[in-house]
């Protein structure tokens, strides 16, 4: 730092307004473990529930690194409760990453009820956990389960259709090493897989969708198909590296026919392998 | 940016406001480099602008600076609204890129400054509600307490624990992380 230290100012004298606009810049683990427990006044601007309505614990450095170390889960667990208390039922989104737990999920679920988005990548929830909680979101307009592989099954998917109506956007990305990594998905001996197909069949009770991403999925035009049926106001779709859809002068006159504002087909870019892989992680 | 120059020019031919700091200076600006704080455009609304606005709170020398922030971004904004007409989309999308890189520029340099003048910097943006302002003051302050401990923020910003050993007892319970 460059600046000299000042002692002619009270830093703790700041008025709520300007601390506020401070912290709305800071992320929660920032807060949560800085500057929100410095002194009196930055604590009470730490605890205005309106800086809770948008909780991003999925992007900070320390998520990753704690992730490495004993306990680091329950510490962010921890971490996220309070950042749910604070928010006093006014959190709106919530991002998160390996840690968050069935449990959490449950804790967010009963104290949030105007949740709007949420965000769980590489969510190691099992099927029947999240099936209960995301009940509890009857709100929710934004899904993203990107890598939830334990999450990608028909059944799932339809409960998440029939208790959030007002699902806008839905992300499921799956990784490269899926196959090998995990058992979830199975191949039948003419080539055809059944998961991705089963999938697009939950996917398409979620009716009200605007935006689809369905990264390296396995669905085949059939799928796709259901997908397009069932989703009537899609606006947006992203099935990148779906390489089982084929695209034919048939799909692609119906993906025309819809005017979408948004495309990307199977063969489309993804980006860096490298970097899109570390970036999924 | 001859467009930016003629837009302040006109609006210094609509009108003039005179603005006087704590220690009685006064201060010339045109009505829309005064508008970006709120609290004046207030003040002009209900017309009680006449004799000049007296702002105690605001001492000459960050009265001076404040004034030099709200004229760059005042003028931007004119600059923006004169150009979009008289250019193709293409050169105005350059003449826009142009005109951010420089308040970007503006606004790196314009944060150089200590801790006290940051300080006195943000009570002003908030007394005279200049929310461009508070943004760019506030995120400097953000930028320099991200990843820090408690107490690395108390010794950076000269801040004195005045929590009670009680109070810090039931944070350590509920926030115990960063005592790690």
């Amino acid at each position: 730092m460059e600046a000299p230290r000042s002692s002619t100012r009270d830093w703790m004298e700041l008025p709520l307004d300007a601390l506020e606009t401070i912290f709305a810049k800071l992320s929660a683990v920032d807060i949560l473990m800085g500057a929100g427990l410095v002194c009196h006044s930055w604590l009470d601007a730490a605890e205005v529930p309106s800086l809770w309505r948008c909780v991003d614990m999925a992007s900070h450095e320390l998520v990753e690194h704690k992730r490495f170390r004993y306990g680091g889960n329950d510490v962010l667990c921890a971490m996220a409760k309070l950042a749910v208390d604070r928010s006093n039922g006014q959190l709106q989104e919530f991002s998160g990453r390996r840690f968050v737990t069935a449990e959490l999920l449950n804790y967010i679920g009963d104290r949030s009820p105007s949740l709007k988005t949420l965000r769980l990548k590489s969510c190691p929830v099992g099927t029947e956990a999240f099936s209960d909680a995301i009940k509890k979101f009857p709100l929710l307009e934004e899904l993203d389960i990107t890598l939830a592989y334990p999450l990608r099954y028909r059944t799932v998917y339809e409960i998440v259709g029939k208790h959030c109506p007002h699902l806008k956007s839905f992300k499921q990305i799956i990784g490269l090493s899926a196959s090998s990594d995990y058992q979830y998905w199975y191949w039948r001996l003419d080539g055809n897989s059944v998961q991705g197909n089963d999938e697009a069949l939950g996917i398409a009770t979620m009716a009200g969708l605007r935006s689809l991403q369905l990264i390296r999925s396995d669905i085949s035009n059939t799928g796709l198909e259901a997908i397009l049926n069932g989703c009537p106001h899609l606006d947006s779709l992203d099935i990148r590296q779906c390489f089982y859809v084929k695209m034919g002068a048939t799909m692609e006159a119906r993906l025309a026919s819809l005017n979408l504002n948004s495309l990307k087909l199977p063969d489309d870019s993804i980006g860096g392998p490298y970097q899109d892989d570390a970036w999924m992680r | 940016m001859a467009s930016a120059g003629s837009g302040d020019e006109k609006a210094a031919a609509a009108a003039m406001i005179t603005l006087i700091s704590s220690d009685n200076e006064k201060f010339e600006v045109t009505e829309a480099t005064a508008t970006l704080s709120q609290t004046i455009r207030h003040m002009i609304e209900d017309g009680c602008t006449d004799g000049g606005v007296p702002l105690p709170n605001v001492t000459s020398k960050i009265l001076a600076r404040v004034i030099e922030y709200c004229k760059k971004h005042a003028t931007a904004a004119a600059g923006e609204e004169g150009s979009s007409s008289s250019f193709s989309d293409a050169a105005f999308l350059e003449v826009d890129r142009a005109f951010l890189e420089e308040l970007e520029e503006f606004d790196d340099a314009f944060l150089e400054v200590d801790r006290a003048t940051l300080f006195d910097l943000i009570l002003a943006a908030n007394y005279l509600d200049i929310k461009g302002l508070l943004n760019l003051t506030c995120q400097k302050v953000a930028d320099s307490v991200k990843g820090k401990t408690p107490e690395q923020i108390r010794e950076m910003y000269n801040i004195v624990n005045d929590l009670t050993p009680e109070e810090e007892a039931e944070i350590r319970r509920e926030t115990q992380w960063a005592f790690e």
